[in-house]
């Protein structure tokens, strides 16, 4: 028992790790208000570049970069119609999903069954012979240890530095950080574009270490759990932590309860993440303890001089 | 005197407005220069023009001996000019010193409290440095403001209608800071409407009418008589009030009513009022303390959590806000942008909000709807370039006829008005007081929610006290004094 436990565990973290970086991605992306609802199609994007460029270099840290610049320059197409058209930013971030559905698709088409080389996991010495613990935290990989110290770099980042401060000005009040002289277009795309390289990278973490293959459409709808892990964790990074070791392991579930027999039909368990996102959304509206703080001027296109 | 700050022939034109017609404006270092004029005359207009945040279609602008083009608010703090605008620019889930240091420090925060700490007891301003923006009263917020441009090293501090949301006592405070700044070498402009504070604080005045200068005055050297001719363009004389006092039967009943703010606290604690037909009924109180739940709870955008309200017997308490609006009740919300009116709709259609039921059921009869408009336009004297322009780019003074034009035509039963002349300069405060006494005339029972002990007494019939959410006494207004009203607003017991 206590060894399947340990072995979800494990697999929970590793599974929650592609999610937790595009949430990260997703959340500095809002914090300064851009809302960015591409996320499925720029981890698509950055799953099958990253796979791509494993394949042709035989480095799968050439191939997470390269997910993440894919992600990076969708992410700069939105920028492009939302921060400096000032268009609709649910319309455009709709279009990057439908892109990079169909653009990965159609590039990846002839890496369907290949092999590439793979990002493995790495025991930590002294650490992983910890009792449970050691398997559990210190047999991952790189990407994992270094998703939590990027958690910690986000959240240093916006409470301890002055850019902080002007992150969350440009998403609760552009007006104000912008008379206080900050250039919110520039915040802007600067936290979309290093969201947008985050959100990549999980696609190819996808590719490279989680599945170590890559298939057409394989995020999935994680895109979407994403946008929902953002606000499952109220816009706190550390929280998404949480958010998405639970999402990876609700995903990790229902293949390991099958695997021991057990009868549930799987897609029932494939459930169980969106139905505790419409929960947690439904506890957030009704006791107003709970209201998580959605960044005030999210969505919203900044005019200068508007009245 | 050295000149810090010259405007050559400033213009500015707005779709269908000239907002600033060859402006030219001088301003000398160390002076409190004062920017009059009426509502839409063009005053923030000439300002946020000067602030780098809209450009001006010809003129130029010399700042301490050199022509300067301010492209955006970054270049004019730069130069070392500080604005606090007439709405603030607070980020309101930051504290105090946050929204103090935003867009400037070092990468790594540091502790700059201590030179907080230095402005703040240099120049007199009270604020808690740790409190959250969110927590803060209005004229808190306004300190937060000019601890901001403070901070900032500036030389030129612009304030725009900085009282208009103040107590009496908060504007003595925020003068007497003004004072200590110019003795240090700042210089300020402050824009007003209101001559008292004009001739009280300032050392120069210049007047603006229709987007015009139309003097430049030596404070010491003219009078409000002069001001206000100059300011309107033809003699004002502030006439009395007429009342016809009748008692009618009670007509609006509030009992028992208890309600939760938007945090989650109780606002309201078993509020008891009841308001006569004919009557108006002064609710007194330091804005948030219960006035703005009160108004939503009666007009129905806020849940009642307790208790029932009664309008002519008929318990309204659960109506929707629809059925409210039918069964004649009217509100002049204090949040005009906000919720008074769809901001981003045309006049016409923000005129016509209430009661286009009355011009057919699916497809509107808009010719029939733009003649009422265009009635009610002319009827209170809505200064607009056409029936068609966003309400967002009516000056405030407009906007509000605007909503009392909607509101009052309707002939309601009883009025909820809110801080109706907040911002408004003398005509058209004259005018909106004129409007409610009319309506309170004609028999609606009217309650006039306001910070404005002045406005309480010369308009009201009975006094009530608002103070953390609990009444604390109603008077009729011959029967009780301002200095009474006062201590109770602020907390004390007589
Ligand atoms: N962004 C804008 N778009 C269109 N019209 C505008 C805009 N800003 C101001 N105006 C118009 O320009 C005129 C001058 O407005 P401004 O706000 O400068 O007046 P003000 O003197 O500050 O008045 P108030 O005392 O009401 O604040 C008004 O008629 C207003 O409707
Ligand atoms: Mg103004």
């Amino acid at each position: 028992m206590i060894e399947f436990i340990v072995s979800l565990l494990q697999a929970s973290i590793r599974a929650g790790t592609p999610l937790l970086y595009a949430t990260l991605g997703e959340m500095i992306t809002e914090k300064s208000g851009i809302l960015n609802l591409g996320v499925e199609g720029l981890m698509i994007m950055g799953a099958m570049s990253g796979f791509a460029l494993s394949f042709i270099t035989g480095n799968p840290w050439i191939g997470i970069l390269a997910g993440g610049f894919a992600g990076l320059i969708l992410a700069f197409i939105h920028g492009f119609f939302s921060i400096t058209l000032k268009v609709d930013q649910t319309v455009s971030g709709l279009m990057l999903v439908l892109l990079g559905l169909g653009l990965s698709g159609l590039i990846g088409k002839s890496y369907i069954g290949m092999v590439a080389n793979y990002i493995d996991p790495i025991a930590i010495p002294l650490l992983s012979s910890l009792p449970i613990l050691g398997k559990i935290l210190f047999t991952q990989d790189l990407l994992v240890y270094s998703s939590l110290l990027i958690t910690v770099f986000i959240w240093f980042i916006l409470h301890k530095t002055s850019f902080g401060l002007s992150i969350i000005a440009a998403g609760e009040n552009p007006e104000a950080a912008d008379t206080a002289g900050i250039n919110v277009d520039l915040v802007r795309y600067i936290c979309l574009l290093v969201g947008g390289f985050l959100i990549g990278v999980g696609g190819a973490y996808l590719s490279l270490a989680y599945a170590k293959l890559w298939t057409e459409g394989m995020t999935a709808g994680r895109g979407w759990i994403c946008l929902a892990l953002v606000i499952f964790s109220g816009w706190i990074p550390q929280r998404a932590v949480i958010g998405a070791y639970l999402f990876g392991g609700l995903d990790v579930l229902s293949f390991k309860l099958q695997a021991i027999g057990f009868t549930v039909p799987y897609q029932l368990l494939k459930m169980i993440p969106y139905i505790a996102t419409i929960l947690v959304l439904l506890l957030s509206l009704i006791k107003d303890k709970y209201r998580l703080k959605a960044p005030s001027a999210l969505g919203k296109p900044y005019f200068r001089g508007e009245r | 005197m050295d000149v810090i700050l010259e405007m050559r022939n400033i213009t500015k034109k707005f779709p269908g407005i000239v907002a600033n017609k060859k402006v030219n404006i001088k301003v000398f270092k160390g002076e409190i220069h004062g920017l009059l004029g009426e509502n839409g005359a063009g005053k923030t207009t000439l300002m946020n023009i000067l602030f780098g945040i809209y450009k001006q279609d010809d003129g130029e602008i010399i700042y301490k001996g050199e022509k300067v083009e301010f492209r955006s608010p970054k270049d004019a703090i730069k130069a070392g000019i500080g604005m606090v605008h007439q709405h603030f620019n607070l980020v309101e889930t930051l504290t105090v010193w946050q929204n103090v240091v935003l867009g400037r420090g070092e990468f790594i925060l540091k502790d700059e409290k201590k030179k907080l700490l230095d402005v703040i007891n240099k120049y007199g301003i009270k604020i808690n440095l740790d409190a959250r923006i969110s927590t803060l009263s209005v004229g808190e917020k306004q300190r937060v403001e000019i601890l901001k441009a403070l901070y900032r090293d500036v030389e030129l501090l612009i304030l725009d209608e900085p009282t208009a949301i103040l107590t009496p006592q908060e504007t003595r405070t925020l003068f007497e800071s003004l004072r200590k700044m110019v003795k240090s070498g700042l210089t300020v402009i402050f824009i007003t409407h209101k001559l008292k504070e004009a001739l009280d604080v300032t050392d120069r005045i210049t007047i603006l009418r229709n987007g015009e200068v139309v003097r430049v005055v030596e404070t010491a050297k003219t009078n409000e008589v002069e001001l206000a001719k100059m300011m309107v363009g033809k003699e004002v004389v502030l006439k009395p009030i007429k009342r016809q006092k009748k008692k009618g039967k009670k007509v609006l009943k509030i009992e028992n009513v208890t309600a939760l703010n938007d945090e989650g606290v109780e606002a309201l604690k078993s509020i008891n009022l009841v308001v006569n037909s004919g009557e108006i009924l002064g609710l007194a109180g330091v804005s948030g303390n219960g006035q703005k739940e009160l108004e939503e709870v009666i007009v129905g955008v806020r849940r009642i959590e307790k208790g029932k309200i009664y309008l002519d017997d008929i318990d309204i308490s659960r109506m929707s806000i629809k059925d409210r609006i039918k069964s004649g009740l009217s509100c002049i919300p204090e949040d005009r942008l906000g919720s008074g009116v769809a901001s981003k709709l045309s006049v016409v259609e923000n005129l016509m909000l209430r009661d286009f039921e009355n011009y057919g059921k699916f497809n509107l009869d808009f010719e029939k709807m733009r003649k009422k408009a265009k009635e009610l336009v002319e009827e209170f004297d809505v200064k607009t370039p056409s029936l068609d322009i966003p309400v967002s780019m009516l000056s405030g003074g407009n906007l509000q006829r605007l909503i009392l034009a909607r509101e009052l035509s309707r002939n309601p039963k009883a009025l909820i008005a809110s801080q109706p002349t907040r911002g408004l300069d003398i005509a058209g405060i004259e005018y909106v007081r004129k409007k409610i006494v009319d309506t309170a005339n004609s028999g609606t029972a009217v309650i006039l929610i306001s910070e404005d002990l002045d406005e309480i007494f010369h308009m009201a019939d009975r006094i009530a006290v608002i103070y953390e959410g609990q009444i604390k006494g109603v008077f009729d207004k011959d029967v009780v004094t301002k200095e009474n009203v006062g201590i109770l607003m602020a907390g004390g017991s007589l």
